[in-house]
């Protein structure tokens, strides 16, 4: 196995870890990403959560040794992530980081984005950041780069993946999600930036690759990423302007 | 001399009024919604009765043509409601979600009481102990 010296990780990384797995039809790969993040974290705790799946994803995950919390009914990414955020406030977990359930994200990076949690609030696995494969058409990448820049200027650091789903978050950002976490599309990754922001919470990144999805594609027409930019645009003027509540956990000791 | 229209005006105003109190009475709308429709069906009713009254107003306001008054303000009555309505489904809709999300955490942990979900397959894998 892959994963590095438990003592390594146990003194830079917070010592209780909640791994959020959202999930929603992915009963063929849930099993192998819970068991890889098992094999890289074997103190940390895995929290599927089902978003009301029609597949046996909830058994599959059950049964690699995850805790399941399956949803009434869908409600999307930020659902089943304000589910995950608010169990990790709620029983006292010191980080909580994201993997998706379709394999996307490789483990190998846990180590990695929770190590940044020691002077960050908000570590994202980027794409782009380093030497990566990660292939998505040109009008996409382009929609992608234009994105993470406007998203930077937001929010006053340099990140270039805005979209990624790959996070790690410590306990201020932990506070602040688990009260605040947008359902709409674009709303979990990058609406809930700009509600970092707002809420005074530091965001940075490291350099992650991604394998291409396993099903399913992202749009990559010219067409499809105007709609893209401009929907993301939407949840940025969203984040800027609704009003969020900072949870007393989360506002900054001076 | 009743002017033309006037008993259609007000058996609408009259109906408006019965349904806006039958509506409150039996609890379907409350609060400040509920006020609402009564008093515009006590409004449609006055004006029914009282067409001098509405043509008193138009002219007070200067409007030109009355009808033009009350359509103006029907329109801007049914917006505030609608208004007033996706407000109230976006609340619920926050409420309904939240609720979705405990249940699923409150649903997750019972499980742990159980060695297995009573009706999953056989041979589950154990549950990640708890480290408190």
């Amino acid at each position: 196995m892959h994963g590095p010296e438990p003592d390594l990780v146990g003194a830079a990384a917070p010592r209780r870890v909640l791994v959020v797995v959202p999930a929603l039809n992915e009963e063929a790969t849930v099993g192998s990403v819970v068991s890889a993040v098992r094999a890289t974290l074997p103190d940390a705790h895995v929290f599927v959560v089902d978003d009301h799946s029609a597949d046996g994803t909830s058994r599959a995950a059950a049964e690699s040794g995850a805790r399941v919390a399956r949803l009434p009914y869908t409600l999307g990414v930020g659902g089943a992530m304000r589910t995950g955020y608010r169990y990790a406030a709620r029983y006292g977990f010191d980080a909580v980081v994201q993997v998706d359930a379709d394999g996307q994200h490789d483990p190998e990076h846990l180590p990695e984005l929770l190590d940044g949690l020691a002077t960050s609030d908000i570590v994202i696995g980027a794409r782009f950041a380093g030497s990566d494969p990660y292939a998505v058409g040109s009008a996409r990448r382009f929609a992608m780069r234009l994105l993470a820049w406007v998203v930077s200027l937001v929010v006053g650091t340099r990140l270039t993946d805005v979209t990624s789903g790959y996070r790690a978050l410590g306990p201020r950002a932990i506070a602040v999600f688990a009260e605040n976490y947008p359902a709409e599309y674009l709303g979990d990754t990058v609406e809930a930036l700009v509600i970092a922001r707002r809420c005074g919470l530091a965001v940075t990144q490291v350099p992650v690759r991604m394998s291409a999805r396993e099903h399913g594609r992202p749009s990559q027409g010219v067409l499809g990423s105007v709609m893209y930019v401009s929907r993301a645009l939407v949840a940025i003027a969203l984040g800027l302007v609704r009003h969020w509540v900072v949870p007393a956990a989360a506002r900054r000791a001076s | 001399m009743r002017p033309d229209g006037y008993w259609l005006g007000l058996a609408g105003g009259v109906i408006v009024l019965v349904l806006s109190v039958e509506l409150v009475r039996r609890r379907y709308v409350r609060g400040r919604l509920a006020l609402a429709w009564v008093v515009l069906g006590v409004i449609a009713v006055v004006f029914s009765v009282l067409p001098s009254l509405l043509t008193w107003l138009t002219a007070a306001l200067h409007v030109q043509v009355p009808l033009n008054l009350v359509l103006f303000s029907g329109v801007l009555f049914l917006l505030v409601i609608s208004m007033q309505l996706a407000g109230e489904v976006g609340r619920l809709e926050a409420r309904t979600r939240r609720l979705a999300e405990e249940v699923a955490i409150l649903s997750s942990r019972l499980d742990d009481g159980h060695e297995a979900p009573p009706r999953a397959t056989s041979e589950p894998g154990s549950p990640p102990a708890e480290d408190d």
